[in-house]
């Protein structure tokens, strides 16, 4: 009776001790940071003036609604994630499909395609500044000497017009590979008996592809797209190395006007209510996202 | 008839990869030759693309003229190094509980992980710099070491959970009953069956610890705790430009060990992406 009692209180403690160090980092690295971040967002918060976070209710929700810097940053944010998005799924797919042939040299395009995502964003920033400046600039260079089409020359990053678009070049040049790489480890998963059968039957290449291809990656489209969203909302590295927010508003950021609040101005609470509304944003289209690939299968 | 075209079809995706490759890496090829450009001639017009001439200035540049870039370098160093040391034996042994035991409180664990690999990590940017400004931790390698182990062990700990369930039973029963303790089991018979699992987490941690920004440039402020990703955008001169010619050689200097530890643990990387993910 005893030792059953030790038995069962050791099959107990013994998980315990092994989860303790982590349970206890988290704890105090996660669990309480988070609902204190919880607490400011809901508070009046200086963290120049203010003795501590003095509880304010909705209002510094209520206030970015009629901030029209942030409703600037929320559209600036819509549209990189609209832009960056169908790009980075359709390039993704489509060269996991092409790669995933045997030819010679498929590790290296594989290997040189997913090394972007190493080079940290704000160093790929740098890179990129450099080659859209407007004087010593690669891309005027070519646009000018090569394709001889110097009325495309412009000011890349200075222009209203395009940098937004560069600052989403640079996230597919970091990001797509990974995509790439997490569709190829969808197709690797599909069985080859499937084909085969479909061999046997006389399909062809296209209707592989629409009847046993993607239907089979369902899993993968969820994953790759709900990595894809939340790398396209959280942007914010290339934006303060390259163009911080400017020029004017146009590449003001949800990220980097939340930083700005908090850092420059040092409104903590103003700044947490714009990090958890992007954290609502970026759950909510990854669910239905989810949803969407859900549905189908039924 | 249709071996012919399925030639073609390889041939096509050869040209493709190849294309890919090229546009994917020739940011990072044109940065390696304007590093061994001359001065004068990154600065001419017209821009030449493969170096005139092959110097080292650039290099001596970094080397003699740019005292921070070897602090910016060993802070990295120290802090990836840091967080690795905290992140692998907490993940490996919360991991081995999490993938082979039932016990009361291991499900809200697990959803505690799920919930934070959800949510963004600017949302503890604010309450961890006022609790590092307290514990006066900012501007210390222990100021990016902590917050760092602290939101990659979530990713480490699903990935280690996942390598310790694959190993069967048998193993650590026979260990068991040749009087092994629990944490001679845990650490001399199922870790040493889990190292591709420690190489996943490895390789994941040393990449986001490497290319961090936000964490870095708000808890960094001083030049003596600046990391790589921090410290180089911050060297642009008086008139707001940066000085290519150095800086391209710093930049190949500091994207080069991280390249190298990729392309060399590549394979768990790929591995770590499927079992973080599709098990996750």
């Amino acid at each position: 009776m005893v030792k059953q009692e030790t038995r069962r209180r050791s099959r107990l403690i013994v998980p315990w001790l092994f989860v303790l160090p982590a349970v206890l980092f988290m704890a105090a690295f996660l669990l309480y940071p988070l609902l204190s971040a919880l607490r400011i967002s809901f508070s009046e918060y200086n963290f120049v003036y203010s003795e501590k976070p003095v509880f304010n209710g909705l209002n510094n929700y209520i206030q970015l609604f009629q901030d029209p810097h942030f409703l600037v940053s929320l559209k600036n944010t819509i549209y990189y994630t609209l832009v960056f998005f169908p790009i980075f799924m359709l390039l993704a797919l489509v060269l996991a499909l092409l790669l995933n042939t045997k030819i010679r040299g498929n590790s290296f395009f594989q290997t040189a395609i997913l090394l972007p995502i190493v080079v940290p964003l704000s160093l790929a920033g740098i890179m990129f500044t450099w080659i859209f400046s407007q004087d010593f600039g690669i891309a005027n260079h070519i646009l000018t000497n090569v394709l001889h089409l110097p009325q495309l020359q412009r000011f890349w990053l200075g222009d209203v017009e395009t940098a937004m678009d560069c600052l989403i070049a640079v996230g597919l040049w970091k990001y797509a590979g990974f995509g790439i790489i997490l569709f190829l480890a969808g197709l690797k998963a599909i069985s080859v008996d499937i084909y085969e059968a479909a061999k046997v039957d006389g399909v062809n290449a296209w209707q592989n592809l629409i009847y046993i291809t993607l239907p089979n990656l369902r899993g993968t489209f969820s994953l790759v797209g709900i990595w894809g969203i939340i790398q396209a909302i959280k942007v914010y590295d290339q934006v303060v190395v390259m163009t911080n927010g400017g020029p004017g508003t146009a590449t003001s950021v949800l990220y980097l006007y939340a930083w700005k609040n908090a850092f420059t101005f040092f409104n903590m609470g103003l700044g947490e209510a714009i990090a958890f509304f992007t954290a609502a944003l970026a759950i909510i289209i990854s669910v239905l996202w989810n949803l969407i690939f859900k549905a189908e299968k039924g | 008839m249709l071996l012919r075209r399925k030639n073609y079809y390889r041939v096509l995706v050869s040209a493709i990869g190849v294309l890919a490759s090229f546009v994917v890496l020739s940011p990072i090829i044109w940065i390696i030759f304007t590093s061994f450009k001359d001065v004068k001639e990154i600065y001419r017009i017209p821009l030449t693309i493969w170096p005139e001439k092959f110097v080292w200035t650039n290099y001596i540049g970094v080397i003699k003229g740019l005292p921070e870039f070897p602090i910016y370098f060993f802070n990295t160093v120290k802090v990836t190094l840091g967080t690795l040391l905290l992140v692998l034996p907490i993940s490996a042994s919360a991991g081995y509980a999490l993938g082979r035991f039932e016990f009361p409180g291991k499900k809200m664990i697990n959803l505690f992980i799920i919930a934070i690999l959800a949510i963004p990590f600017l949302v503890f940017l604010i309450p961890l710099y006022i609790i590092e400004d307290i514990l006066n931790l900012l501007d210390t390698n222990l100021g990016l070491i902590l917050p760092y182990a602290a939101l990659n062990l979530p990713l480490g700990i699903l990935i280690m959970q996942g390598s310790y369930r694959e190993i069967p039973s048998e193993l650590e029963d026979s260990a068991r009953i040749d009087g092994a303790n629990a944490f001679q089991t845990w650490f001399k018979v199922m870790t040493p069956l889990v190292v591709t699992g420690l190489a996943a987490v490895t390789i994941f941690t040393f990449v986001a610890v490497w290319e961090e920004y936000m964490f870095a440039s708000t808890f960094m402020l001083s030049t003596s705790a600046q990391t790589l990703s921090v410290g180089l955008p911050t060297l642009k001169v008086e008139s707001k430009s940066w000085a290519y010619g150095t800086l391209s050689a710093a930049l190949t200097l500091s994207l080069l060990p991280i390249s190298v530890v990729f392309i060399v643990l590549r394979k768990y990387f790929v591995q770590g992406i499927l079992r973080g993910s599709v098990k996750g």
